[in-house]
């Protein structure tokens, strides 16, 4: 969190969208992080991310500022992404619609690039397995370190909920991990960016 | 075989006391189905704690300023054409009344002139009704003092609502009994 968030804010409640403009710089990486890992899919986490900032900067009056503005948006964002996945579900997927893989990082070496995808891929497979309740919680635990109070506050349930959904969607991961012969981790590396704020 | 409460233990995210720890590995020693639950959960967890944050394409906030003018455009286009369907609905509708009731009048000039005078006969009484009340509560005003006014505003409350009971009362009964 920048020192300059707080007078951001302020300016941005005023009306001034350079204000906002600069909070949506600090905190871009981690609402569509949590898009594409919601979604799978690189354009519609930007479109997800995008339509959280726009929705955030409508509604930032009735934004709690007891509240740390990156929960805020996390949740404006998980709400918006499991809105989208039950919307999805009605519609008819083609083949060329499946989730595509993350555009290679240029500042990594090639070989660290193939394996960092591999196990994007990965990653994605065993998200797509879970419910999208319980997808948002887990992401927002391993990427964000976020503790049960602060997932249940952002996706409006108690903690017990939180706990149960995300003991299921352990089972469910290891389940699935199982059911695919248990694919071996490529390379181990350290986590680059954790927590995310 | 009964795996609870070892599932749990493995999945549940919480540190496990030393007893706990214990039972579970002994249990893990003799149950191959929880040590598969272990070790896929552990693979499980471990990818995930190695995956880096996706970040967006380069440019996301001139983006954003983009897409933020051209929702504003879009609601001053929408409020435009809000305003103008407003300003062009009122007039036609209006002027369709006044046809219609230019249209009325040249069929039936008689008729029409006998309901506009029995409009405006009761639009009057009631106006005239009105004013003799204000008069009416005008003169009490200064009379009253403050709970006497309070008295006086719940009966006429109070009578206002037994003149709709009433009123429903008999328009029910004649519903029923045509």
């Amino acid at each position: 969190m920048s020192n300059l968030e707080p007078e951001w804010l302020a300016q941005a409640l005023k009306g001034d969208s350079d204000a906002f403009a600069q909070l949506v710089e600090t905190y871009q990486k981690s609402v569509y992080n949590l898009c594409y890992r919601m979604l799978g899919d690189p354009d519609e986490a930007e479109d997800a991310a995008q339509e959280t900032f726009l929705r955030a900067y409508r509604n930032l009056k009735h934004y709690d500022r007891q509240r740390l503005l990156s929960t805020w948006l996390l949740s404006i964002a998980a709400h918006y992404c499991i809105d989208q996945i039950r919307r999805r579900r009605f519609t008819v997927l083609s083949l060329d619609t499946l989730p595509q893989l993350d555009v290679p990082d240029k500042s990594l070496e090639p070989e660290p690039s193939l394996v960092l995808n591999e196990n994007q891929k990965k990653v994605q497979d065993l998200l797509r397995s879970l419910n999208p309740q319980d997808r948002a919680a887990v992401v927002m635990l391993y990427w964000y370190d976020f503790s049960y109070e602060e997932i249940g506050e952002a996706l409006s349930m108690s903690i017990s909920a939180v706990k149960s959904r995300l003991h299921r969607a352990r089972r469910e991961l290891a389940q699935h991990w199982m059911d695919q012969g248990s694919p071996a981790i490529l390379s181990e590396r350290t986590r680059h960016e954790s927590p995310a704020f | 075989m009964n795996h609870q409460p070892f599932e749990n233990w493995l999945l549940s995210g919480e540190s496990l006391t030393p007893e706990q720890d214990n039972v579970l590995n002994e249990h893990l020693q003799t149950c191959a189905a929880c040590r598969r639950i272990e070790s896929s959960w552990l693979e499980v967890h471990q990818l995930l704690q190695i995956t880096p944050l996706s970040t967006p394409a380069a440019g996301f906030t001139a983006r954003w300023r983009g897409r933020l003018t051209e929702q504003r455009l879009k609601r001053q286009q929408q409020a435009f054409w809000i305003i103008l369907s407003i300003t062009l609905i009122i007039p036609v509708a209006l002027f369709a009344i006044l046809a219609l009731q230019v249209i009325e009048f040249l069929l039936t000039p008689a008729q029409w002139l006998v309901v506009w005078a029995y409009i405006l006969s009761v639009f009057f009484s009631l106006l005239q009704m009105g004013r003799e009340v204000v008069s009416v509560i005008g003169r009490i005003w200064p009379v009253l003092p403050l709970t006497g006014l309070f008295y006086f505003t719940g009966l006429v409350s109070l009578l206002m609502v037994a003149w709709v009971i009433v009123y429903q009362q008999l328009i029910f009964a004649r519903r029923i009994r045509p």
